[in-house]
């Protein structure tokens, strides 16, 4: 019951407010906020009675022959993790856009989609199996997309959600024909079941074919699709920093700290299943550690305050990914939780500071906000130590883990995250430098004014947990230690070399950009001294540009050849011509409709005495 | 004769009689409000069936009473028999109200009629004797003769009914002929003593003669081709509410008997009557589908309709398999939401547009979205759209066609679904693209407005969650063939 309530009364409120109450913003606002906030305190009482909560009622959706498709709510320590961080960040979030979303036109819209989209999140986190689980991946997927254009009016947004869509689709396809290929491997597509098998299996694992080996490679790779749309790895990535366009609570639930997550979220609840195939978790780790090292680097030479945070979001997705690939889900999920809080601070404290520049987002056109914006100021701040990794703060415990793993599992992606936590520490320093030191660069910068209570609100209560996360007095860090389902999980041992350059390299980082960005004139200091590089990160290695001709010549070129085939082809000997013979025949059996009932009479008849010779007297 | 099994027939039959008297004693009580109240007690009646299983008990889908030495049964199929007799004319009843408008004289003896025909019904879904089966689906039919001519200053109409009677009359003395055979071949009217001689190895001559003249008089009923001939102009000439009942109790009663029919008494002849109903099945795919292709007037289109219907439904018929005749009652179950949305909507327009013609139907989405938005998903769900109910039901036909080996059957039904496609579609094109005849709004109560959002919600419901519609078909048909 408390399970079902979590999950439908977010859809309740939107259905109320998409029915009813688009003329109310007011209301329509407060029911959406009053909603996440009640679901919250619904999700910690679940969470609180654990795993002795009632089993919700198993609600058959759909059995044909032995594929049976039901809607019952996983309630393992996974899914409460992932409940937590939903509901919880969900809910301030929801507080924050009250004071965000204030005077805008569409509020009432806004908060709609809001809760359609924290309906189809917790879809996710509760799914017991694939089906279900990619039925609300998709409208997780639909609500984002409203979301990112929501300001429809202004290109930019219509363009960027749109795009977004398109790549997710892209690998949503590959992630439901690999469901498909689970279906057709084991029968069945439910994750208990799944799992019942895969135990079997990895006892007798030795003995599968060769053939059985490449299907199941294929199918994991498949799934991966769905895990690289959703949450931005190379090569679907280039959807996420345009997503930004969006309203920045989007930003930072949706395109930080939930959805974006869900990725990881689906490779952990799978992962029992991945284990069984080592070929396909490696290919996971190399895409994981790339998206981060790449993500890191162009985050680097962004001018953008939320372009900067997104592509430093992609680049702690790619450490999360690349966690899971190495064979350390609960790290990857420890770092999605803290991640989520740090991140979500970092988006709001961005918000609070566009609010205070009237949607200034240029960070060289910003500065001296230090005094200014003193609560965003130390907010930002907690964020930035928390991401950057320093000692002491939730961030360094849960990326530790996930380095502890890679340097116990292979060295070169140890360098890799080892260097991705370099660039975060000297990128967030160099923000920090151009948005808060210095002196205002621009008129807006100058006449800032701290933001509203109702929005700082929860930037205070985001700052707390982003210090205090990791420690383990507040359980997130061993929520999952001895979870079931990681039971084939590495134990990364404790290195003590590992550890002291993981110690150190975040105050490097730190120093680096001091040192470089010290004194922030109008322009970005790398832009001077290595004006190549810069172009390079800055124009994001040109995937975009590369996308872009690749659709518009291969693609382009097979759409005109089709049309071509289409208008021909089918459109005049297919269509036309069964169209034409359909119609000629139908008008030939509606001349039988003659109106004349003596001529009906005779029809029956002859029907009758037809019927009799053929059964009765032919055989 | 066990007199209790009959109680939900006799309160329908209280219910009649009442009405009558009434109406005839107390003239100054408004028609419409007598109409009402037959409404309201029919729907306790539903109320009262579907919640009690009529004394067979919780578990009414698999229990069985038999009274009148086996002439009377009262098991599943035909307490479905019953509830769906009920829904039909409760439907029809609405439709009728709203079409007749305030001053009607005849509202009330309308209402009676239609009793009638659901109380034949009710006694047709328990029938398992040839001699009550005839009773039965007589006062059905004739009841219909009337209705179907009761718009007696409409010429159209009243060529519908003679059409409907003189054809109806001959399709009535071919099938009596053939119960005459039987008894000739069997010496017993009832369904036990036929299913005795029936499983014999090689069955008399006479019976196999029987049963062809009794499937061709119930071809009739189900307008089957080559047996449909009547179904577009009576369907068409009929008063809108009048079709609307035609089309589904007519419908629903045919193939609950037919069902009925072929497993219990005459189950040890599948060989011999697969092809005929196989052949029905075809030529109402073809006829209903193709025919409907050219037909400007809605109504007449659905005459077509439902004869491609009936085409879907023998293939569960043909397919000889409990999951086959399971899908016909789900499929009833869908066809009958679906066309009390899309007739309720016709009613709705027939002031202005008493011939329903399609052309002047367009802009029928910006004059009321409400009967827009009804009738698309009626028209929908009978063109086999998923999430609807008429998709889930399609499927199920060809999946029972595809087990039971019909490849060149389930080509042909393919086939149709596509080309049916085609003019529900239009209809749909017309509605939301079409330039309009008529643009001032359309007022539509709230007591509709609440029937036809109820009646979608069921379309979606059926089509959305199949499953416990699903297992009470296969359980219904499951008990059946069991016994």
């Amino acid at each position: 019951m408390l399970l079902w309530l979590i999950l439908l009364l977010p859809l309740a409120s939107f259905a109320v407010i998409g029915l009813f109450l688009l003329n109310r913003p007011r209301l329509a606002s407060m029911v959406s906020a009053g909603t996440a906030v009640t679901t919250a305190i619904l999700a910690l009482a679940a969470i609180w009675k654990g795993n002795s909560v009632e089993p919700a009622a198993v609600f058959s959706w759909l059995r044909v022959s032995h594929l049976r498709i039901d809607f019952t709510p996983e309630w393992d320590r996974l899914a409460q993790l992932m409940t937590f961080v939903v509901t919880f960040v969900g809910a301030l979030i929801h507080v924050y856009s009250l004071g965000y979303m204030k005077n805008d036109a569409g509020k009432a819209r806004f908060f709609a989609y809001m809760s359609l989209f924290m309906f189809s999140m917790q879809g996710i986190v509760l799914a017991g199996n694939f089906v279900v689980m990619f039925v609300f991946w998709e409208l997780v997927g639909l609500s984002s997309y409203l979301l990112i254009g929501f300001w429809y009016e202004k290109p930019g947004a219509a363009e960027a959600g749109k795009k977004a869509l398109l790549v997710n689709k892209l690998g949503d396809f590959g992630f439901m024909v690999g469901i498909l290929m689970v279906w057709s491997i084991f029968q069945t597509v439910d994750f208990q079941r799944l799992g019942e098998m895969a135990w079997l299996s990895v006892t007798g694992g030795n003995e599968m074919s060769a053939e059985l080996k490449s299907w199941l490679m294929l199918m994991g790779l498949l799934l991966f699709c769905g895990v690289a749309g959703k949450s931005a790895q190379l090569p679907l990535h280039v959807w996420l920093p345009d997503a930004m366009e969006g309203p920045t609570p989007v930003s930072a639930l949706i395109h930080a700290a939930t959805m974006v997550a869900a990725g990881v979220y689906m490779l952990c609840r799978i992962f029992f299943f991945l284990a069984w195939i080592p070929d396909v978790l490696t290919v996971i780790a190399w895409v994981g550690g790339a998206t981060a090292l790449f993500a890191a680097l162009c985050a680097v030479a962004q001018d953008d305050i939320k372009r900067v945070l997104a592509y430093s979001t992609m680049s702690q997705l790619g450490l999360m990914v690349m966690g899971v690939g190495l064979g350390g889900p609960a790290p990857a999920m420890f770092h999605l939780t803290t991640h989520a809080f740090f991140k979500a601070l970092l988006f709001l404290a961005a918000g609070s500071v566009l609010v205070a520049l009237h949607h200034e987002q240029n960070i060289w056109r910003m500065g001296g906000l230090r005094a200014k914006l003193p609560v965003t100021f130390l907010a930002f701040l907690a964020g930035m130590l928390a991401l950057s990794g320093v000692p002491g703060l939730s961030g360094f415990f849960s990326k530790d883990e996930i380095l502890m793993v890679a340097f116990a599992r292979d060295k070169v992606l140890f360098g890799v995250g080892t260097a991705v936590s370099f660039l975060t520490a000297f990128y967030m320093t160099r923000l920090m430098a151009a948005v808060f030191a210095g002196r205002a660069r621009s008129e807006a910068a100058d006449h800032a004014r701290e933001t509203p209570a109702v929005m700082l609100m929860p930037l205070v209560i985001l700052a707390l947990l982003s210090v205090a996360a990791g420690y383990s007095f507040l359980g997130v860090k061993d929520a999952l230690r001895d979870f079931a389902g990681f039971a084939s999980a590495a134990q990364a041992g404790h290195s003590p070399l590992a550890f002291w350059i993981l110690a150190g390299v975040p105050f490097a980082g730190i120093a680096a950009g001091w040192l470089m960005y010290r004194d922030v004139s109008r322009n970005d200091a790398l832009a001077c001294r290595a004006p190549l590089l810069h172009r390079l990160l800055a124009g994001r290695l040109w995937f975009d540009e590369l996308y872009d001709a690749l659709v518009r010549h291969g693609q382009g070129g097979l759409t005109t050849v089709l049309n071509w085939f289409d208008t021909w082809v089918v459109d005049c000997c297919g269509v036309k011509g069964v169209s034409l013979s359909t119609m000629c025949l139908g008008n030939l059996l509606r001349c039988f409709h003659s109106g004349n009932l003596q001529t009906y009479l005779i029809y029956l008849s002859l029907a009758l005495v037809i019927l009799i010779f053929w059964k009765l007297a032919l055989f | 004769m066990e007199i209790h099994l009959l109680k939900s027939e006799m309160a329908v039959a209280l219910l009649m009689g009442w009405l009558l008297l009434v109406d005839l004693f107390m003239p100054r009580i408004p028609k419409r409000y007598l109409a009402r109240t037959a409404v309201v007690f029919l729907l306790g009646i539903t109320g009262w069936l579907v919640w009690t299983g009529a004394g067979v008990g919780e578990r009414w889908m698999e229990g069985v009473l038999v009274g009148g030495g086996g002439m009377f049964v009262l098991d599943g199929l035909a307490l479905w028999g019953k509830e769906f007799a009920f829904w039909a004319a409760l439907f029809a009843m609405v439709a009728g109200m709203r079409f007749a408008g305030k001053d009607d004289d005849h509202l009330v003896e309308r209402v009676f009629l239609q009793l009638a025909a659901c109380l034949g019904m009710m006694l047709l879904a328990s029938a398992s004797h040839f001699a009550l089966v005839f009773v039965a689906l007589e006062l059905v039919t004739v009841v219909f003769y009337v209705l179907v001519a009761s718009r007696r200053h409409d010429g159209l109409s009243v060529e519908a009914g003679v059409k409907y009677l003189i054809y109806g009359a001959m399709s009535s003395g071919v099938m009596l002929y053939g119960m005459a055979l039987v008894y000739g071949a069997t010496g017993s009217l009832g369904f036990a003593e036929t299913a005795r001689v029936a499983a014999q190895p090689t069955p008399p001559m006479l019976l196999k003669m029987g049963l062809l003249l009794m499937l061709a008089g119930l071809g009739f009923k189900l307008a089957a081709a080559p047996f449909h001939w009547w179904a577009p102009d009576v369907y068409e000439g009929a008063p809108t509410p009048v079709t609307a009942f035609l089309a589904t109790l007519s419908k629903g009663a045919g193939f609950v008997l037919l069902v009925r029919m072929l497993t219990v008494a005459f189950g040890g002849m599948k060989e011999f009557w697969l092809p005929v109903i196989g052949v029905m099945a075809g030529l109402s795919l073809l006829f209903g589908s193709l025919g409907g292709i050219s037909q400007t007037s809605l109504k007449r289109l659905m005459g077509y309709s439902s004869v491609a219907h009936t085409g879907f439904m023998l293939l569960g018929v043909a397919a000889v398999s409990c999951a086959g005749l399971g899908g016909v009652l789900y499929y009833l179950t869908g066809y009958l939401l679906a066309n009390a949305l899309v007739f309720g909507v016709m009613c709705e327009t027939s002031g202005e547009n008493p011939y329903q013609e399609i052309r002047e139907y367009a802009g029928l989405g910006a004059r009321s979205r409400w009967l827009a938005g009804a009738l698309l998903i009626g028209l929908l769900s009978l063109s086999g759209i998923p999430p609807l109910a008429g998709f889930v039901a399609k499927l199920l036909m060809f999946k029972a066609a595809w087990q039971g080996g019909m490849t060149v059957l389930l080509g042909i039904a393919l086939l149709a679904a596509v080309v049916s496609l085609y003019y529900y579609l239009n209809v749909i094109r017309h509605m939301y693209a079409g330039e309009p005849v008529l643009t001032d709004g359309l007022r539509v109560p709230y007591g509709v407005k609440l029937l036809q959002g109820a009646l979608a919600a069921g379309v979606v419901a059926v089509g959305f969650f199949p499953g416990p519609w699903w297992d009470g078909s296969l359980m219904i048909v499951r008990a059946l063939a069991g016994r």
